[in-house]
């Protein structure tokens, strides 16, 4: 009678689909918390770090010399060059502390020939001095210090030449020699946020639906009478697991579509230096069949562990209670993957939550194995299994629900 | 007439916990709720548990729907051990309760067609019954109405039709008319003698005397787990109402006053 395990799956996720609450906070609140939270982190850091790309530096300087002012006027840089008097300095410096504009230079006057003159051997007074002030307070003031002072110490390495670091060469004619390609540093961010958000957002959204509905019945009365009817308990134990999985990968979905717009929220202005903020860049189709395989059984596992201790509780209230702490070793298992290193032998994808973040870590790194992907699915898929034996066990026991 | 039910025996020992066992004052860890109750029933007749709170009616009820296990005796249900057959007990016997309710978000319609299905009932079969049941209650009109939203008496009246699905050959009821109003206990009062014209055996539980006196054919007195008498209701109660009978009885079996 495989009709058992239809039926009830299909009043499992009749029953969801009607819950509008249950189907918001499962399936839909997921991906938009995801979303949010990932923005309002990207916002965070680029309010803490970033500055505007259209911001232009306003340098105020006095007695710019040539040398340096033409360095500083490329178009790249993006400074505007204010030239001021020593007498205006005052009132520069009290602008840039109220973070009105940002950054002031002061050169000694005739500062190349002051010091094409300068011999340190000889001389008798001090080298000429450059000042720079600026207010680490404004992003753009630092940022701004940061590209003179780059600009003025090149300057001045190159007067006591005796060698020099990554010019421009014909390997790399924009002075880059960073090596990692725009895909290798996102998948270095991804490595470390993906599986664990991934996990994370799996089991979330089990557990904004299984305890509600297997502890609930319970509750409400309506899991005996289902027993009292000659179901097997296998059947209707599946049915469930399979119904709830179902709405557990529609929110493992959801969660994946606002992770995946929010990246480029995320890592501001990523597409801009990388030339590609794409998740595709980093995965293959086969790598998302993989992945989307890996969550079939994540949720499945999850569900039919939430499912254990849903049906050994009293109450949603209780189910809750006991589920909610577990969060954290869930979390544990699916950031290890991320952490570790060397753990690719096939007995570590045999334990549940941590295979999966190893199996998808490893996608990441384009180091995932045939062999390890199937045993992470697999492993994932036998406890599921197991844990719905478990659960049918417990439908059966008097003690579990006529007590 | 035929029997339909054959109890013998029946016994039910809970292991308690340390709480348990202080809630009862007892000092060892198993109590025996149900003690050697036996009882027949026929079919065509209603059959009413009559007993104190705490005295073991829901407990043999459940052991005979085989929602928990004998600890010892046996049960024969249209034929089939309780111990042996618990599917094909499970097959024959409609079990209602309180406590055991329908999904709020499901309309009555759902729940038939959903019970069918479980119970591998042919959907020809099922629609011609669910039909013929919810035409009887009157549920024509609610039958698509959720049941979260349907009143006391539409409930308890979905909830009837669903428990038969299978055309049981046995209902067991516990505390039919517990926590309802007069004109939904009217409802299931009715619902029981149409059981019984129907041919079926029906067995209830309850405290009420007035329903053992107008509906059943005969009565089990259990006190304290022990099925202290068992007979017709003229027959148990003679020149006596039941209710006097009961308290008599009541008072010899537990040495109370009441
Ligand atoms: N699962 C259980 N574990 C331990 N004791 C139990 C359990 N179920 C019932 N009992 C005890 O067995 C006794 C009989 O309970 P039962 O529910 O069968 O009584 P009842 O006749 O139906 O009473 P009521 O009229 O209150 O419904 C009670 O003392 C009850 O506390
Ligand atoms: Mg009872």
């Amino acid at each position: 009678m495989r009709n058992v395990t239809l039926a009830v799956m299909k009043k499992e996720i009749v029953r969801i689909f009607n819950d509008r609450k249950l189907l918001f906070a499962a399936v839909i609140l997921p991906g938009i918390l995801i979303f949010a939270v990932m923005s309002a982190t990207g916002m965070m850091n680029e309010m803490l770090l970033g500055v505007d790309e259209d911001h232009i530096y306003e340098v105020h300087a006095v007695n710019m010399p040539e040398s340096i002012g033409t360095m500083l006027a490329q178009d790249g840089m993006r400074i505007n060059i204010v030239p001021a008097n020593m007498a205006d300095t005052e009132r520069i410096r009290e602008d840039i502390a109220d973070q009105n504009t940002d950054l002031l230079v002061v050169f000694p006057a005739d500062f190349d020939a002051v010091v094409a003159d300068f011999d340190p051997l000889t001389a008798t007074v001090l080298a000429p001095n450059v000042e720079v002030w600026s207010n680490s307070a404004r992003n753009s003031s630092a940022e701004a210090r940061n590209l003179v002072m780059g600009v003025i110490t090149m300057y001045h390495h190159s007067l006591t030449h005796r060698f020099s670091i990554n010019l421009p060469s014909d390997a790399a004619p924009d002075g880059n020699f960073d090596l990692a390609s725009a895909a290798d540093i996102m998948a270095m961010l991804l490595g470390m946020l993906l599986p664990m958000m991934f996990i994370l957002f799996i089991f979330t959204g089990c557990q904004s639906l299984v305890p509600e509905s297997v502890a609930g019945e319970k509750e409400r009365g309506t899991l005996g009478t289902l027993l009292v009817t000659t179901a097997s308990r296998q059947q209707m134990a599946l049915g469930k697991i399979l119904g709830l999985s179902f709405f557990a990968l529609l929110g493992a979905l959801g969660s994946f579509v606002g992770l995946m717009f929010s990246m480029e929220n995320m890592v501001p202005g990523m597409d801009d230096v990388m030339g590609s903020a794409s998740i595709m860049d980093i995965f293959s189709v086969a790598d998302l069949v993989i992945i989307f395989l890996i969550a079939i059984s994540l949720s499945l596992f999850f569900v039919a562990l939430l499912s254990v201790l849903s049906t050994y509780s009293k109450s949603v209230k209780e189910a809750n209670a006991i589920t909610t702490p577990l969060t954290l070793f869930i979390m544990v298992g699916a950031m290890g993957g991320g952490l570790v290193s060397g753990f690719d032998s096939a007995i570590f994808h045999m334990i549940p939550i941590f295979n999966s973040s190893l199996a998808i870590t490893a996608l990441i790194n384009s180091e995932a194995t045939m062999i390890n992907n199937l045993i992470t699915i697999g492993s994932n898929l036998l406890f599921a299994g197991i844990l719905t034996a478990i659960v049918a066990a417990m439908f059966s026991s008097e003690k579990i629900v006529f007590d | 007439m035929k029997e339909i039910l054959d109890v013998r025996g029946l016994t039910k020992k809970f292991k308690l916990n340390k709480k348990q066992q202080a809630s009862k004052s007892i000092s060892t860890p198993y109590f025996k709720a149900v003690d050697d109750v036996s009882f027949k029933s026929y079919e065509g007749e209603v059959f009413g548990l009559l007993g104190p709170n705490g005295a073991g009616k829901t407990t043999t009820m459940r052991m005979i729907a085989t929602l928990i296990n004998a600890s010892e005796g046996d049960a024969i249900v249209n034929g089939h051990s309780i111990v042996k057959k618990p599917l094909e007990v499970r097959r024959n016997i409609g079990f209602l309760t309180n406590e055991l309710k329908l999904d709020e978000f499901f309309t009555p319609n759902f729940h038939f067609d959903f019970f069918a299905d479980l119970r591998g009932i042919p959907k020809d079969v099922a629609a011609s019954r669910k039909k013929a049941l919810f035409d009887k209650f009157g549920l024509g009109p609610y039958a698509d109405v959720k049941i979260g939203k349907l009143s006391q008496g539409n409930k308890q009246k979905a909830s009837l039709a669903i428990s038969i699905v299978h055309d049981p050959a046995i209902v067991i009821f516990d505390e039919p008319t517990n926590g309802l109003d007069v004109v939904t206990a009217k409802v299931v009062m009715d619902f029981l003698v149409d059981l019984k014209e129907r041919g079926k055996s029906v067995i209830l539980s309850t405290h009420i005397f007035g329903l053992l006196e107008n509906l059943c054919d005969r009565v089990g007195i259990i006190i304290n787990g022990k099925m202290v008498a068992c007979d017709t209701v003229p027959n148990l109660a003679g020149e006596k109402s039941l209710e006097q009978m009961f308290f008599d009885i009541y008072r010899e079996t537990t040495k109370e006053a009441v």
